[in-house]
């Protein structure tokens, strides 16, 4: 039997086992710099019809997630831009985008969305979003609408896995692992967030 | 990484209030009939061996890692001893890329895996992560994200529907497989 090469095994123990505590639970890794800029390249055009909840382009759907952190950590805050790429790419550059796969790889047909993040000796230094193109997005509150999905939950969640949060099983977090009706960061997502970058 | 469930809960033989729907995914969850349907392989497995290598796309330079898995058992697909599959993401020296919930293998782990015909994508297993079931001690199957998976009891018709249950009702391996075979059985699947 061949053995499984040392840091492979380490790998898999450091970032497969999110460590649970009481609900929220952490990747592996965090941002050590003061401000993580995310280029938005969702799209600046103007939408016709505008979506459901009024907002004319997907930028402008998605920023508020961006924010929504922002207002409840304290040593990190992401930043928003629009300009450059649009890839999933170890550039130290993190795009937010459309797209069907990533790195060559096709995302699968069940995925909403994933976050791509890079990291050396716990410390981020690089995290895509893409939201898959398969599926039908929008931008509204409330409750989870049949067969269109919202791009502003969904954003929330990935960001919370960009800055070091895993899945949480507690009822009200945006951090579970399935989207619902949840459009906004719960008590126990802020708390899993502020043991990583304290509280604002 | 996000999803929606697609579950239905039918609950029924088990306790409503200890039962959850196999929903607590990270991916839209297929069916359990889909993922009979959709899978190339289903095979019983151990993990021996996983290596990442640097990869390269148009996109640049990525990690991908590839699981080398003893083949104990073919439930769907043609016979093979050993079986590589590859997922994207994984770490060489202190540079790792994480794809949000991936699975994630060790030497030594045993599982039911449900491989996807579909092809290069970022796993290969259908579902994403769904297509992998957990074989613990006392072979009881356990979902991807570590719950154990029950079964619905009294259903008259169609095949019984999968369901995230207390420990005490957690399915053993052999009635795991059995639940494959029926499931197959009733939706038409050839499981050569």
């Amino acid at each position: 039997m061949k053995p499984i090469p040392t840091l492979v095994l380490v790998a898999a123990i450091v970032a497969g086992s999110a460590v649970q505590i009481d609900g929220y639970a952490f990747t592996g890794w965090k941002w050590a710099q003061a401000r993580v800029p995310m280029r938005l390249r969702l799209g600046t055009t103007t939408l016709k019809p505008v979506l459901i909840d009024k907002i004319t382009t997907w930028n402008k759907a998605a920023s508020p997630a961006l924010s929504a952190w922002n207002a409840r950590i304290k040593n990190t805050q992401f930043s928003a831009g629009s300009t450059g790429g649009q890839k999933a790419a170890f550039d130290r550059t993190n795009y937010v985008f459309f797209a069907a796969s990533a790195y060559g790889r096709k995302m699968g047909s069940n995925v909403l969305a994933t976050a791509y993040t890079w990291y050396s000796a716990g410390k981020a230094v690089d995290s895509d979003i893409v939201f898959n193109t398969k599926w039908k997005w929008n931008s509204y509150r409330g409750n989870l609408r049949r067969g269109v999905y919202d791009v502003r939950r969904v954003m929330i969640h990935e960001l919370g896995h960009t800055l070091g949060l895993g899945h949480s099983n507690k009822a009200g977090a945006i951090m579970r692992p399935i989207v619902s009706n949840q459009d906004k960061l719960g008590a126990d997502d802020i708390a899993g967030a502020q043991r990583l970058y304290g509280k604002k | 990484m996000f999803s929606a469930a697609r579950f239905v809960v039918a609950v029924a033989g088990i306790a409503a209030t200890t039962v959850l729907p196999l929903s607590a995914t990270v991916v839209i969850a297929p069916t359990f009939e889909e993922m009979v349907r959709d899978a190339r392989e289903i095979i019983v497995v151990e993990a021996v061996s996983s290596r990442a290598a640097w990869r390269s796309s148009s996109q640049g330079r990525f990690i991908e890692t590839t699981v080398t898995f003893r083949v104990d058992a073919v439930v769907k697909g043609a016979f093979t001893r050993e079986r590589a599959l590859s997922f994207l993401g994984g770490q060489i020296g202190s540079t790792r890329l994480d794809v949000s919930d991936q699975v994630q293998f060790t030497r030594g782990d045993r599982d039911v895996l449900f491989v996807s015909s579909a092809g290069n994508e970022a796993s290969p297993l259908v579902g994403f992560n769904h297509g992998r079931f957990r074989i613990v001690s006392g072979d009881v199957i356990l979902s991807h994200d570590g719950q154990p998976v029950g079964i619905e009891t009294g259903r008259s018709r169609g095949p019984a529907t999968l369901l995230e249950a207390p420990s005490s009702q957690a399915l053993s391996l052999n009635s795991f497989l059995a639940h494959i075979r029926a499931t197959a059985s009733v939706a038409g699947v050839n499981l050569r």
